[in-house]
């Protein structure tokens, strides 16, 4: 079924997980500007009391202008990831940094996770970057629907982990729950999906889910030991080194 | 007169915590739930006059919080207080039984006038409650 995917299949379908993570950050986002809303308010409730030079309420100005920084930096974090994200669907296939792809497919998709009660961790090795050839804009894309592909064909599990690992010539991504997988028609068609965006990033699908929960991906390298870049997107980390889940 | 009494459900602790203490400021009385399920545990506990929703929650969702708040109380006065207004939201909220969909951000003044405003219908709907039962017992 993959091969039979059109170009234009795929392109309506990236334009789709586009929507859906601007949909999803643009809340997130909302979120952030309402608690900071109604920070701005508490502070105008306590202004006047700490105007008569009331010590407590004083003291309360000063952890709600720390209060309102945590929601203004949430959304300077947002901005930044969506900034790149959107700039990633210019590069069609070019050496790119996979921790950085795995981490921003990873903070959109943790919206959709938390709300169906799941958590993901990402577990990426330290020092060097890895530098892949690929379509980033796909790859975010086909790990983003990994995660939901797991979460739609696993019962119990409310963990999935995704980890990277070096292969002889590029690298691993690693998509895992500890439970059993069961391949219903809804994560068949989705695991179509996946497996004809995963050929047009330029990468290879390993392994799918249906013996043992897993879904890999194999991505060409381009060279290893580039320079690193420093990332703050807030994924739980692993330590690194293995993918065992079980 | 006693105050109103209001409980808050909504996933984004910082969001329900802060509007939970802005209203006891203003005189009201306040619980808070951060899901649907909690929410409506203590809705069977304890005696609301009106409940501020959010609709976006992980596990039951705002819909289903809704009906089953309602469920275990009809006359209950549910407040839809959501980021995701839209009118295909707003028509089924109300279509089961939400008094009012507001949109975040809320003016606190407005919030308060619609929870006030929940107080008084939940008052009247008792009220005939209690007079029905009271004819069909006769």
């Amino acid at each position: 079924m993959a091969e039979t995917l059109s170009e234009n299949h795929i392109r309506e379908q990236a334009f789709l997980y586009f929507s859906r993570v601007l949909s999803g950050q643009c809340h997130e986002m909302a979120n952030a500007l309402n608690i900071a809303r109604e920070l701005c308010g508490l502070h105008e409730d306590i202004l006047p009391r700490a105007r008569e030079g009331h010590a407590d309420a004083v003291e309360r100005l000063g952890s709600l202008a720390h209060r309102m920084q945590t929601q203004i930096d949430r959304c300077h974090a947002i901005v930044r990831t969506l900034s790149r994200f959107a700039h990633s669907a210019d590069e069609v296939r070019l050496p790119c940094d996979v921790r950085e792809i795995i981490e921003r497919a990873l903070f959109f998709a943790a919206r959709q996770v938390r709300l169906r009660q799941a958590e993901l961790q990402a577990i990426v090795p330290a020092g060097d970057v890895q530098l892949v050839e690929c379509n980033p804009f796909l790859l975010q894309q086909a790990i983003h629907a990994g995660t939901e592909l797991l979460l739609e064909g696993i019962e119990r599990s409310r963990r999935i982990t995704v980890c990277l690992t070096p292969d002889a010539d590029g690298e691993v991504v690693t998509l895992a729950s500890a439970d059993p997988f069961v391949c219903n028609d809804a994560a068949a068609e989705l695991l179509a999906e996946i497996t004809a965006t995963v050929q047009a990033a330029g990468c290879e699908v390993r392994e799918t889910p249906e013996c043992n929960g897993r879904l890999k991906f194999f991505i060409p390298g381009c060279r290893r030991g580039a320079t690193s870049t420093d990332s703050d997107l807030a994924i739980p980390k692993g330590t690194g080194g293995g993918c065992d889940v079980s | 007169m006693s105050a109103d009494r209001v409980l808050l459900i909504d996933d984004e602790m910082e969001f329900v915590e802060v509007l939970a203490e802005r209203l006891r400021a203003r005189g009201l009385e306040v619980e808070v739930a951060y899901s649907g399920m909690d929410g409506v545990k203590k809705s069977q506990v304890t005696k609301f006059d009106a409940v501020v929703l959010d609709f976006a929650m992980p596990g039951m969702d705002g819909i289903d919080a809704l009906k089953a708040l309602l469920a275990g109380t009809p006359e209950l006065q549910v407040i839809l207080l959501t980021g995701q207004a839209t009118i295909k939201t707003a028509m089924n909220a109300t279509r089961l039984g939400a008094v009012e969909i507001l949109e975040k951000p809320t003016d606190i003044t407005t919030l308060m006038e619609k929870i006030h405003e929940a107080r008084t219908r939940h008052g009247v709907r008792a009220a005939e409650r209690v007079r029905r039962q009271m004819q069909e017992t006769r």
